[in-house]
């Protein structure tokens, strides 16, 4: 497993962007947590107009045996079964993003170095929760851990879910690769690297913005958000 | 070392284990800070971040240790290189640094406003003001890393510059006036453990040195920082827009009377689109995701602002919401025309530069324009305009381009030096003497600062070169005994050149004058260096590039000027002149193809008339006598006269009209062709040519008619010359 960078992947429902996003980032091997930012979890009911809404913790095993007394078929043949097949390998079930002032629904931190986020208004509301705590934090926060958030727009289907999925996993390892370099280069306070610290190295965070720039390149139908924030 | 890295390790985990002995042992891990080595400096840093800013140490021990941290804090960012000793920190180092004086800050104010009487206080506040003023001035740039050049470095060393930012805005709380708090929610505050909130209203008026007014306009040139960092004209980049703007939204819950009208004009002024790209950036995409990230932040902090209701002013009120719908719309308009594809205002900037491109090509632009439309021809030139070398290479040295530029590893020793001498001439002919100068500046920083710092500089023992005296190191020189031999106090003089003889110096000019006349021989088909015209006194010369004729300007300039005093005086008493040889060469070349080359022989005389009549003229500025163009003019004309036929009337008459001096006797070789029955018409227009056209030459002409018809006996000359005479003496003549 990777230990450089955590990764924290958010859509809506935490059910099917973050979800995909999450299964390959765990396959490949990071540590990764995933969140909704949404006040539930909604999923296609039989008509347009009657989802099925459930609380965010409300096991994927509940969701499906609900889903089930429904209309298989439907479910079946609009991918819900499963995309909730998918992520009961990945987790119990979906977890609300930990906004301050919320009793939070795991005693995990917000510990990890990068958020993904797969929809603007996801994003806003990450961006907008971590300003509320720097708002709220009297202490001198000088000691906070930062965190990149970067938003990756995709649509919310299940196939454009497995390309952003894709994109992300990119992204993250693009992203590992130049942490890596940077460890690499930090770990070697010795005389001889003093030098070295002293020509034109790009540090991790001094090369985002080329990252995203030479990633956003390659993926222009995923159009990207980034902000700094911290912990 | 390892033994001592590991003393050093064991210390630290007693000093935790053990409270009783932390004291004890602070002061004998304190001095490692000292050490040049990198990691025993970096166990000790990190033993004083563990100890103060992760808060392991008990508060009592902080406030009593504290100010002992502000000599060692200074020592270690009193360098701006790795050349000088003590060596720029690392980044990760130099962050644990700002951490560690953020922390200390604080602490020393309190100590300062609870017992400003302690000895030395004063003067710890001090230290510790220059500590703060030292790191705040480092904000924006790329240290600890090496500049490069202002533009670029402020994008580079972002988690410094982040940390920096909340430094300032912490040193900022303290240094601003706190607004009064609720006495009903102390309580709430004690329960809450909420730290304290340490500000200047503290200061009893009457305190020994910290005087609050004084304090209160200092934070406010603080502030100024941050905004001017935001309100650059250069887009900052997202990384530390987001930190800054999140740290002046937290300060303006604290002390929202220092930020609150700076903070929201900001946020409704703020046009990422009328930002300019950084100088030295082609990454249009990355620009344009930059502004993109900048204004996404504003919209949610706005958002944020209006979720609040910060806002009261109801006038101001409405243009936050006017701005947030704004950013609603654009980021729907992004939307739809996807992020690859530029925006109006961009296309609008691309317009203008290649307009301005293409002005520059042409040459329609004025110095000053070119300056005010072109910020690469603003002082700022160079990609690496660092004063400080990272190696000692030649190359670090010389080097004035981005390190990441494929070139800058590319070995020009490897080209042929022809080539390298075109490409430097070319070079030198398309740069402004600005530019070059700037160049030249930079280079001799560097070369100063490493000749400055040259006693910081070893061998080590593995023979990498890292601290070495710099001549040696910078030079390479492998051989010892050369070493041995060398000594710094001693003065190298240049050996005196052999004298030359005359016969040797005329051997020499005999070399020089073939290998211009084998250049003569070339096929030019177009010029080698292309001509700039600048307003450039660099090509304010003779020659601003290399053209068919160009060996004749060198060889004319090397006769009438640079070789005008050679002369020597042979034991027969006869003069030679080493100028004479170059004349002979030009003569020669001309009488090889008098018709082809009748431009090299009017250019030369030209220039040879010029200059004696410069270097001979007299107070009354009447036309010196030119006896050297007179003596070649009429070696030219008689030896050009015999062979020129009829044909050849444009030719000649082109000679003689674009001589610039003809005296009699040059004029009375043309009676010979006069003479000539198959050429005397010739001969006659010649005549006539002077007369119409070269009037100072008039009476010289007609005297050679009134001659010719006096001596001659055939009738048809004389009737030719009567028919002259009567046109142009029509009273002497009928």
């Amino acid at each position: 497993m990777s230990e450089l960078l955590s990764f924290c992947t958010v859509c809506a429902s935490n059910q099917n962007r973050s979800m995909e996003a999450h299964k390959l980032l765990k396959d490949a091997g990071y540590k990764v947590r995933s969140y909704g930012t949404g006040s539930a979890v909604r999923l296609p009911g039989p008509s347009i107009d009657k989802p099925n809404v459930f609380q965010f913790g409300t096991p994927y095993s509940t969701m499906r045996e609900q889903l089930m007394k429904q209309d298989v078929r439907l479910h079946q043949a609009n991918g819900v079964l499963k995309m909730i097949d998918r992520n009961e390998k990945i987790k119990e079930a979906p977890q609300r993003w930990p906004y301050i002032g919320q009793e939070p629904q795991t005693t995990e931190g917000l510990d990890f170095d990068i958020v993904f986020t797969c929809e603007e208004r996801c994003f806003d509301a990450v961006v907008e929760d971590f300003m509320n705590r720097s708002y709220n934090d009297t202490s001198s926060q000088i000691n906070r851990k930062l965190i990149h958030v970067i938003n990756v727009e995709i649509r919310d289907d299940y196939d454009n879910a497995l390309i952003g999925g894709q994109g992300i996993l990119d992204l993250a390892q693009q992203l590992e690769k130049k942490m890596e370099e940077a460890n690499e280069f930090n770990q070697k306070p010795d005389q001889k690297d003093s030098t070295s610290i002293q020509k034109n190295y790009d540090l991790f965070e001094d090369s985002i913005p080329d990252i995203l720039a030479a990633w956003q390149k390659d993926h222009p139908n995923l159009p990207l958000l980034y902000s700094v924030c911290y912990n | 070392m390892e033994t001592q890295i590991s003393s050093l390790i064991s210390a630290r985990e007693v000093a935790f284990q053990k409270p009783q002995l932390y004291t004890d042992i602070f002061h004998n891990l304190l001095p490692f800070i000292y050490n040049q080595n990198t990691t025993l400096q970096t166990l000790v840093i990190d033993f004083l971040k563990e100890s103060f800013v992760d808060e392991k140490l008990d508060k009592e021990l902080q406030l009593q240790l504290a100010d002992e941290l502000l000599q060692p804090l200074s020592y270690l960012i009193s360098s701006k290189s790795h050349l000088e000793l003590p060596r720029a920190p690392s980044p990760a180092n130099f962050v644990k640094i700002i951490q560690l004086t953020n922390h200390i800050y604080p602490i020393i104010f309190k100590k300062c406003l609870s017992s400003p009487q302690m000895q030395d206080l004063e003067s710890k506040w001090d230290q510790l003001q220059s500590l703060r003023d030292n790191l705040i001035q480092k904000f924006g740039t790329a240290y600890p890393l090496l500049p490069l050049n202002p533009e670029s470095d402020a994008s580079r060393s972002t988690r410094s510059n982040i940390t920096l930012v909340m430094f300032i805005t912490n040193v900022l709380s303290i240094l601003s006036i706190a607004p009064p708090k609720d006495p009903r929610a102390a309580r709430a505050r004690k329960l809450k453990n909420t730290p304290e909130d340490l500000s200047i209203v503290s200061i009893p008026s009457d305190h020994k040195f910290l005087n609050m007014t004084r304090l209160e306009v200092e934070g406010r040139q603080i502030l100024d920082v941050l905004f001017d960092a935001l309100n650059d004209s250069r887009i900052i980049n997202s990384p530390l827009f987001c930190v800054i703007t999140n740290r002046l939204l937290t300060l303006f819950k604290k002390r929202p009377g220092l930020v609150s009208v700076k903070l929201f004009d900001f946020m409704i002024a703020y046009e990422s689109m009328n930002k300019e790209d950084p100088l030295f950036e082609s990454n249009q995409l990355k620009m344009r995701l930059i502004r993109r990230f900048n204004d996404r932040i504003l919209k949610v902090m706005i958002g944020y602002c209006l979720n609040k209701s910060f806002v009261k002013d109801t006038k101001l009120l409405k243009r936050f919401q006017n701005k947030f719908t704004y950013y609603q719309g654009m980021f729907e308009d992004q939307r739809k025309r996807g992020l690859l594809k530029p925006d109006s205002h961009e296309i609008k900037r691309e317009e203008k530069r290649a307009e301005f491109k293409k002005k520059k090509i042409t040459g329609n632009e004025s110095l000053e324009e070119q300056l005010q439309n072109n910020p690469s021809e603003s002082p700022l030139f160079y990609y690496n305009s660092s004063p400080i070398t990272p190696d000692l290479s030649y190359s670090s040295l010389y080097s004035l381009i981005s390190p990441n530029n494929k070139l800058a590893s590319f070995n020009m020793s490897e080209l042929p030096q022809n080539i390298l001498i075109d490409m430097i001439a070319y070079s030198l002919q398309n740069t402004t003497t600005r530019k070059l100068v700037k160049g030249l500046e930079i280079i001799s920083d560097r070369f100063q600062n490493v000749m400055k710092f040259q006693q910081n500089y070893t061998i080590s023992q593995d023979q990498d070169i890292q601290i070495a005296n710099v001549p040696d190191s910078v030079k390479r020189e492998d051989d010892k005994d050369l070493q041995d031999d060398y000594n710094p106090d001693l003065v190298y003089e240049l050996p005196l050149p052999n004298y030359m003889t005359f016969k040797d110096q005329k051997k020499q000019l005999l070399k020089i004058i073939s290998q211009f006349m084998e250049l003569a021989q070339l096929d030019y088909k177009q010029p080698i260096l292309s001509d700039v015209s600048n307003d450039d006194s660099l090509n304010g010369v003779a020659l601003s590039s290399w053209k068919e004729n160009t060996w004749l300007v060198f060889l004319t300039r090397l006769a009438t000027r640079g070789l005008c005093d050679a002369q020597h005086t042979n034991e027969d008493g006869t003069v030679e002149n080493l100028n004479d040889l170059v004349r002979d060469a030009i003569f020669t070349y001309f009488t090889a193809d008098i018709r082809g080359r009748i431009d090299v022989v009017i250019d030369w005389l030209n220039e040879e008339w010029i200059c004696e009549v410069a270097r001979n003229r007299k107070e009354d500025n009447e036309v010196p006598d030119t006896p050297v163009y007179n003596a070649w003019g009429s070696k030219v004309l008689d030896n050009i006269i015999p062979f020129m036929e009829n044909s050849d009337r444009k030719i000649f008459l082109r000679l003689l009209s674009e001589l610039p001096s003809l005296n009699e006797q040059m004029v009375e070789k043309i009676k010979s062709i006069c003479l000539d029955p198959i050429r005397y018409k010739f001969g006659f227009v010649s005549l006539q040519f002077l007369i119409m056209f070269r009037p100072p030459l008039k009476d010289i002409a007609i005297n050679l008619f009134r001659r010719l018809y006096q001596e001659t006996d055939l009738d048809d000359l004389k009737a030719e010359c009567l028919s002259y005479l009567k046109k142009y003496c029509p009273g002497e003549y009928t």
